[in-house]
């Protein structure tokens, strides 16, 4: 209330000059109206990924920010209505975006939208765009309170843009502060009340209808807090693996968390039995477990009785066991991938001499205390270790640790993960390039081995790239690829082995009986027949042998770059700057999985990729049309120079270079970051920040267009400079603190992206201050081009790597100048 | 259609008639108005042909001509029962696309009076094509209202010599039986090893990997006289990169 006091005596002060300028109180509501709709946007991303799958964000997220575009077009098309009686408008769009939180997210649960029944029935091509179009309407009612008092107070336009943008980093840092402390709820419900708060500073303006108001305040305070209970919680899909656990016999949610980086749900049921990689030949059933699950998939086993003596034999006669076999003394291990409870308790009872776990999500040391307690609580289950208690846990990116490490290892086991429907094109994987296998082999003791695990997908693709990977980086150092690297496989699970040393016969022979023990095929292998290497489970069409062998050919390099040129999927190693891992689609290839596989093409392509280009394929047309629907419903003549298309060409290319710089800055920064999350908040942050500073401290200066050339000529160099340095940036922060890291990255990005919050309000400024309509319109080009830009912007990052998109995006901000420059002379 | 045709069918009918037949086709309580439906198709799941597999055994044919797939799935998907697609039936399960239903049949290698266990009887549907083929079927399922809905089902139908039950697959049938064959309908991220106990030597295993509305790719797996087993991928993709390296 003293808060409320304090703003209001503000308010009257600043009142007498708001004919003219925006007011602080008029700043305070559009930067908090900012900061609702950024929560909202990055804590729906957690939703969509529990809901459905994580894929799905940037489509759902672009299609709903056609909002801010259609609400430019829209302010056009109502403009005199809007100059005319702009506080009713500003109150109607807050009082709507505050309702419009909790009714989307009530309307969207209820769509029957089944994701993995996309390649099957059409009718779920309906269902996603109704889901998608059910987020729509935040978006749309915080796209027109901006642009409303953007077509009121154009003078200020500036100052406008900042608060818009500082509200916005704002928003987005409070999202993200809420995920890391456990308060997904409670951030959802932070959205409306931001809304509502700027609501109530717009209504303390109208102190002759307090009645009104408190009638209003207290209808939209029942509908919220009782909304908690009304609303549907975000839940799983039912189609989801969780879901579907959940469903068996004697099932329990035993816990549940949410971090900024995933839901953990814990499940016990009498129906889980994961023993990976175990062999046929095993006598032993599966081990007691729980499974746990992020955000309702990827279900790991967590087992609960593995450290008693009649375990051991399981994982003797697991493929995970296979790289012990290399060994000559007992090992120290290191494990970087999946499945910690199996893969380290294979590790114990292999006798490893000591045992490290990277645990990048940080999942483990909540996970240990929550099972601490089960057991505690719950005397039914015989819970003793989930992993063994000589473990250390590094909670680091695998990439980091192998970097920092001064350890060296005799065994590194990681997994390469990969998604079998092929959705996750668009995720980095900084540990699997080049540079961090490289690293990771530099680790190893002089006989130390790599080992690499992944599913067999029906035709190899992302484990086909990796070994590529890994062959160029035996190459690069001088090792003959077939003298150091073995793979063996059952029938779903893929081990490439790689040694420090060239194998030896000894070593080959002990591994050659142990696989024929517990049947086990070898794929790459000394003196292997084809005939050998499919004889328990046998596999048709293109086997693992000879790709490998075309890969690794001694004879001639030209027959693997041959390969990697012409096979079906993109195979191509993996770099920092194009760390795409599983983004294998090629357009070549497409003719001949249609005509191979007429009925099942689609099941096996990436599905990350082509929802890309089909959302691309949407809204490109839905953008254009509701950019031109304005001018066709609004006939009236216009100064001639503003019927040109050069406005057109200026905001779009402001709005898809800004996506394009920032998409850039966060796939590169996740190296630096460790992980998506801290990315993600620490680039949205400073790029909002500067560019919202840069707007405030430069946007309302006047500067000549050839010299606006000129700086964005200087702009682009530093910027794209800066961009390169990125990676030596990584080398030299490696031993930083995350704290210190996140704070360089956060000062770097925010000072090199200030520029950016100068050039909107500058064009903005240039139009006619007697054609507010021409305003929204230019502002509807900025929000369609941006939408555009989060579609094509990780089509060009996946097929042309990094520096490609930023140089794309600052050719874009050159273009927008020499418009503007060509605009003045003529 | 010339007179040696009309011959032939007549020769064939009358065979038919005659031979003592070793498949015991269930007769359904009731005629229903998807006959032509499930004709169209059994049509398409014979000339279905997944990279040279198809399934062009007469008996798995009639077998899928003859069980009403749309009295197993939800009321509300009756009019999709017969198309070439899996099909939700809640609890996040699904029924399978026919044609899976029909090459995993076919995997099997069903003879009359086998005995098959079913892990995961889900709809009922791959029991009730079971039973055409064989009088010994037993089948297990883990969700609860399935099961029982399953059991409902069954004895609406008169499918009543079904042996089901509701419980954990992972273990096999409760007494210990040992089965001929044995189909695994829920996608599998591992084999369960006792049940590979419960496979007769010479016995054969079915199961599907990967998501059912994803690339499924079938998992026979054989178990030799002196108890070994081996698996097989039944997916022989024909697609070879071009530089034929894959040949």
């Amino acid at each position: 209330m003293l808060l409320l006091c304090k703003a209001r005596i503000v308010i009257l002060a600043a009142n007498h000059s708001e004919r003219r300028h925006a007011g602080l109180i008029t700043l305070f509501a559009l930067a908090l109206v900012s900061a609702a709709v950024l929560n909202f946007e990055v804590l729906l991303t957690r939703h969509i990924a529990i809901e459905h799958w994580h894929h799905l964000t940037t489509v759902v997220i672009a299609i709903a920010l056609l909002g801010f575009g259609v609400a430019g077009s829209v302010a056009m098309l109502l403009s005199k209505s809007i100059i005319s009686h702009y506080r009713g408008f500003l109150l109607l769009c807050s009082l709507a975006l505050v309702l419009s939180f909790p009714i989307s997210q009530l309307l969207a649960s209820m769509i029957p939208l089944n994701m993995l029944a996309l390649p099957w029935f059409g009718q779920q091509f309906f269902y996603l765009l109704l889901y998608a179009l059910c987020w729509l309407p935040p978006f749309f009612l915080a796209g027109l309170y901006i642009i409303v008092n953007f077509m009121r107070w154009p003078r200020v336009i500036s100052r406008l843009y900042g608060a818009d943008l500082i509200g916005a980093a704002l928003g987005a840092a409070l999202a993200l502060f809420m995920l890391e402390f456990d308060q997904f709820a409670f951030g959802m419900l932070l959205s409306p009340l931001l809304a509502m708060v700027a609501l109530l500073l717009l209504l303390s303006r109208l102190a002759a209808k307090i009645a009104i108001i408190t009638l209003i305040i207290a209808s939209i305070s029942i509908l919220l807090f009782s909304g908690q209970q009304l609303l549907p919680a975000t839940q799983v899909n039912a189609f989801k693996e969780l879901s579907i656990r959940q469903n068996q016999l004697d099932a329990k949610l035993l816990w549940q968390r949410d971090s900024a980086q995933s839901r953990l749900s814990m499940v016990s049921s009498s129906g889980q039995h994961a023993s990976p990689g175990l062999s046929l030949n095993s006598e032993s059933a599966a081990l007691p477990q729980w499974q746990l699950f992020l955000d309702g998939a990827q279900a790991t086993p967590i087992l609960l009785s593995a450290d008693k003596g009649t375990s051991k034999a399981v994982f003797a006669q697991s493929i995970y066991a296979a790289p012990y076999q290399l060994l000559k003394r007992q090992p120290d291990v290191l494990l970087l991938g999946a499945d910690p409870s199996w893969n380290s308790w294979t590790a114990y009872w292999q006798q490893a001499n000591s045992i490290t776990l990277i645990d990048q999500h940080k999942h483990l040391l909540p996970l240990l205390t929550a099972v601490n307690a089960m057991a505690e609580d719950n005397s039914t289950e015989q819970v003793s270790k989930i992993i063994p208690e000589q473990v250390k846990i590094a909670n680091l990116h695998p990439r980091r640790f192998v970097e920092t490490t001064t350890q060296y290892f005799d065994l590194i086991m990681a997994s390469i993960g990969s998604d079998p429907v092929g959705s996750a094109a668009f995720s980095t994987n900084y540990l699997m390039t080049l540079q961090g296998l490289s690293s990771a082999f530099a680790q190893l003791e002089p006989n130390g081995v790599l080992a690499i695990s992944n599913i067999m997908a029906p035709l190899p693709r992302d484990n086909l790239r990796v070994i590529n990977t890994v062959v160029t980086m035996l190459r690069q150092q001088q090792l003959a690829p077939r003298q150091h690297l073995l793979v063996i496989r059952d029938w779903r699970t893929l081990l490439l082995l790689v040694s420090k040393q060239p194998i030896n016969k000894q070593q080959a022979e002990k591994l050659y009986l142990w696989s024929q023990q517990w049947r086990f095929d070898l794929a790459a292998f000394p003196g292997l027949t084809r005939e050998q290497a499919n004889r328990y489970h046998i596999k048709s069409g293109v086997l693992y042998f000879d790709l490998i062998a075309a890969l690794t050919d001694p004879a001639s390099e030209v027959k693997s770059a041959d390969l990697t040129n012409q096979y079906a999927f993109d195979i191509a190693p993996s770099t920092d700057h194009k760390p795409y891992l599983f983004h294998s689609f090629r357009w070549q290839s497409l003719g001949q999985l249609i005509a191979d596989l007429p009925q099942r093409w689609p099941l096996l392509v990436g599905w990350g990729y082509i929802l890309s280009l089909a959302s691309l394929a949407l809204i490109a047309p839905l953008a254009l049309i509701f950019i031109m629907l304005p001018l066709y419903m609004n006939r009236q003549p216009q100064p001639s120079e503003y019927r040109k298309f050069r406005p057109l060409v200026y905001f779009s290319c402001l709005g898809f270079g800004f996506m394009a710089i920032e998409i850039a800055l966060l796939q590169q920064t996740i190296l630096l970051l460790d992980s998506l999350t801290s990315a993600l908040a620490t680039v949205l942050s400073a790029v909002l920040i500067g560019s919202g500073a840069g707007s405030i401290l430069f946007g309302a200066k006047t500067i000549s267009p050839s010299r606006l050339m000129l700086l964005i000529w200087l702009y682009s160099a530093v910027l794209f400079s800066a961009f390169i340095g990125f990676l030596e940036l990584f080398q030299a922060t490696l031993a930083w603190s995350h704290l210190a890291r996140i704070s360089l990255v956060f000062i770097v990005i925010a000072v090199l992206t200030m520029p950016l919050g100068l050039l909107l309000p500058y064009g903005l400024r240039r139009l006619p201050e007697q054609q507010p309509m021409l305003l929204a319109w230019c502002w509807a080009i900025n929000g369609f081009a941006s939408v555009t830009g989060v579609l094509v912007a990780p089509i060009i990052a996946m097929e042309f790597g990094l520096q490609v998109l930023l140089a794309s995006a600052l050719c874009c901000y050159l273009l927008a100048g020499w418009v503007n420059l060509a605009s003045t002379r003529s | 259609m010339n007179m040696f045709h009309w011959r032939l069918m007549l020769i064939t009918t009358l065979m038919w008639g005659v031979m003592p037949s070793a498949v015991a086709t269930h007769k359904y309580p009731q005629a229903d108005g998807f006959v032509l439906q499930r004709q169209q198709m059994v049509a398409t799941i014979k000339d279905y042909k997944v990279a040279g597999i198809n399934v062009n055994e007469q008996r798995i044919l009639n077998a899928m001509a003859n069980v009403p797939r749309h009295r197993f799935v939800p009321p509300h998907q009756r009019t999709k029962a017969y198309q070439d697609s899996p099909l939700s039936i809640g609890f996040g399960q699904t029924i399978s696309q026919p044609y899976i239903v029909a090459l995993m049949t076919q995997l099997a290698d069903i003879s009359f009076g086998m005995k098959v266990l079913e892990i995961g009887t889900g709809s009922g549907y791959q029991a009730a094509i079971l039973f055409e083929l064989t009088p010994n079927v037993y089948t297990m399922e883990i969700i609860s209202p399935l099961a029982n809905r399953s059991a409902k089902l069954f004895n609406q139908l008169a499918l009543t010599k079904i042996n089901h039950q509701h419980g954990n697959g992972y273990y096999g049938w409760p007494q210990n039986l040992q089965f001929d064959r044995i189909l695994v309908t829920a996608a599998a991220a591992h084999i369960p090893v006792p049940l590979l106990k419960q496979l007769k030597p010479g016995g054969r295993m079915v199961i599907p990997i990967g998501p059912v509305w994803g690339n499924q790719e079938l998992l026979l797996i054989s178990k030799d006289e002196l108890g070994n087993s081996s698996t097989r991928s039944i997916l022989p993709v024909r697609f070879v990169p071009l530089t034929g390296t894959g040949n």
